[in-house]
């Protein structure tokens, strides 16, 4: 449950960084340059972290496989919310 | 044609190998998905079966299952396990007519179960998913195994023409035209599963290695398979003594196997000579608790108990080759990897559905423009394989459900008629596609919704078993989750029709 949180987590950072996705939520908006590089090394270190919490939880090839299958479910998630997204933050 | 760059080549490619073996990749996807809760699947479809597997559970109540073989005069029989997804005793034998039959017993008594009359999700749906079901010289498997290779080639494809990998990772608008959403969705479902799809594809491929490279083995083992088999597997024959003798308590086989393992429990009893003085048991290891789908065979003296053979695979071809057999068949028993695996499956089925709307979509002007024919058939066949094979899926559903036990119709036995209308409902919303080419998906969407809430409701009916009392029982579990995803399948295909007659409207006006 943590791991999973943590991969949506470090999932929407990486995609929040990406200046088109950016503008898609907020409407124009900006990210600065080391903000950006903070958002992204911050989301690479959840993903990293919750291989290592699976690991730990799971044994090293179950946990190695319950990530690998949580990393393309949870960035789906966060393709999906993202293209929900721009309806709410525009009304708002 | 030669194209002039690598990238257009790759697209030509990927856009024909994709339309030709698109239809039957989603058959493939879809009956795979199917297969990741065939046991659920199967007690839902077999209502005697849906059992709770005794805490107490002893391998003798396996006897009566062993000694109905025996009558039947089989020279073997296979005797399955009962486990928390397959609450019962299964044994397979060979009658004396030769026509092979699968018969449950219950895990308490050791009494046979009433048969159900139907092939269920492991006799039909998963097998359809590696063979298509069509035995004629083994075609469907080398069909399934050239789906497997172009899958791997469209992957790869794929990712070569996917112009902005990166910036695009995370983009899918469904705001936006009905075409560039569904590319979107396309992108987003083969970037983001890509390794599931290669692992998968694959993992297909090497289950099936012998047949696909036979060479490998007739090499260096000429034609003796079985040497191979001894060699790469462990496997152990002797022949019949011809002299009546009982079988030892079935308690201390899986005691003597057991002793050679280490730790785990048997997944299989397989009985040589049932009845004879040299009769002898294979015991497999089951791998509910390792990834690997391992081979780890012990072979017992079925009169004495005493041990003749045990082996465990070490040579590193055969270990590789079932850690990756392991990956595809997950037969380990960890409920949050079945349900990703499914969720994966699922992002497979979109991303195949997905690549065909996209082929149709973006050459639909141009086909009305050139009035080709072809492409009217072009298009049915993509509705009839994506749609239509969900409809055909749920019509088997219905169709075990509303008929009575021991029904036959024209010389068929319940379990064929089954199968018979799933066949038959395949084609028919193939003949719908093609006769109503506009309106199509709309109507079989719709369809879609009713039937799946027709056999939720035929479940209940027919066994009382309805969603709030399901929910209630451990025990039945797994029809509770069958009945939910038809639940949730027909709250998504009602609300796909809805929004797809909504564009369909705001198209026409646009267009008036």
């Amino acid at each position: 449950m943590t791991a999973m949180l943590m991969l949506l987590a470090g999932w929407s950072l990486l995609a929040a960084s990406q200046p088109k996705q950016f503008g898609r939520i907020i409407s124009h908006g900006h990210v600065p340059g080391p903000v950006r590089i903070a958002m992204r090394s911050l989301g690479a270190v959840l993903l990293l972290a919750a291989l290592v919490i699976l690991v730990r939880v799971e044994g090293g090839s179950f946990g190695a496989l319950v990530w690998a299958c949580l990393l393309s479910i949870s960035a789906i998630a966060v393709a999906l919310v993202l293209a929900w997204l721009p309806r709410f933050t525009s009304r708002a | 044609m030669m194209e002039p760059t690598f990238r257009a080549s790759m697209n030509w490619l990927h856009t024909w190998f994709g339309v030709v073996l698109g239809s039957l990749l989603f058959a493939i996807f879809w009956m795979g998905t199917l297969s990741v809760f065939d046991k659920e699947i199967d007690r839902w479809m077999m209502p005697a079966s849906r059992l709770a597997l005794p805490a107490d559970f002893s391998y003798e109540a396996m006897r009566p299952a062993y000694q109905a073989a025996l009558a039947a005069k089989s020279p073997s029989v296979l005797l399955l396990v009962p486990t928390e997804r397959n609450p019962v005793i299964t044994a397979l034998w060979r009658a004396t007519d030769g026509s092979f039959a699968q018969h449950m017993f219950d895990p308490r008594s050791g009494a046979e179960l009433p048969d159900q009359g139907t092939l269920g999700a492991s006799r039909f749906i998963y097998p359809f998913h590696y063979s298509l079901n069509l035995k004629v010289l083994g075609l469907g498997y080398w069909i399934v195994g050239l789906c497997g290779m172009v899958m791997m080639a469209l992957c790869v494809s794929g990712v070569v023409i996917h112009r902005k990998i990166f910036a695009d990772f995370f983009t899918f608008r469904p705001e936006r035209k009905i075409r560039r959403a569904t590319l979107d969705l396309h992108n987003v479902a083969g970037v983001l599963g890509l390794p599931f799809h290669v692992v998968i594809s694959v993992s297909g491929l090497v289950i099936l290695f012998s047949l696909y490279f036979p060479s490998s083995i007739w090499a260096v083992y000429r034609q003796d398979i079985r040497l191979f088999g001894r060699e790469a597997y462990g496997s152990y024959v002797r022949p019949p003594a011809k002299q009546a003798a009982d079988l030892v308590s079935f308690d201390t086989m899986v005691a003597k196997a057991k002793s050679v393992w280490g730790q785990g429990e048997p997944n299989y009893l397989y009985v040589f000579h049932p009845g004879d003085a040299a009769a002898y048991v294979q015991l497999n290891r089951s791998s509910e608790d390792v990834v690997s789908n391992i081979s780890y065979v012990a072979y017992v003296d079925g009169v004495t108990g005493n041990l003749l053979s045990a082996s465990k695979p070490e040579k590193p071809a055969a270990v590789t080759q079932r850690f990756i057999a392991g990956l595809h068949f997950i037969q380990f028993k960890h409920w949050t990897l079945r349900w990703l695996y499914f969720g994966l499956g699922l992002a497979g089925c979109v991303l195949i559905a997905t690549g065909l709307l996209f082929w149709e979509e973006s050459r639909r002007e141009r086909h009305r423009r050139l009035g080709l024919a072809g492409a009217r058939v072009v298009a049915a066949v993509m509705v009839a394989s994506v749609t239509g094979i969900m409809i055909a899926t749920l019509a088997f559903m219905v169709t075990n459900r509303a008929l009575p036990p021991g029904a036959s119709a024209a010389g068929l036995e319940r379990g064929a008629i089954e199968v018979v209308v799933f066949h038959l409902i395949w084609l028919l919303t193939l003949a719908h596609a093609w006769a109503f080419a506009g309106r199509a998906w709309i109507s079989q969407c719709w369809t879609i919704s009713v039937l799946a809430i027709a056999a939720v409701m035929l479940n209940a009916a027919t066994t009382g078993d309805h969603l709030v009392r399901t929910i209630a029982h451990r025990r039945l579990w797994p029809v509770a989750g069958v009945d939910a995803m038809l639940v949730i399948s027909a709250v998504v295909a009602a609300w796909t029709a809805l929004r797809l007659a909504r564009r369909g409207q705001t198209d026409a006006e646009a267009g008036a």
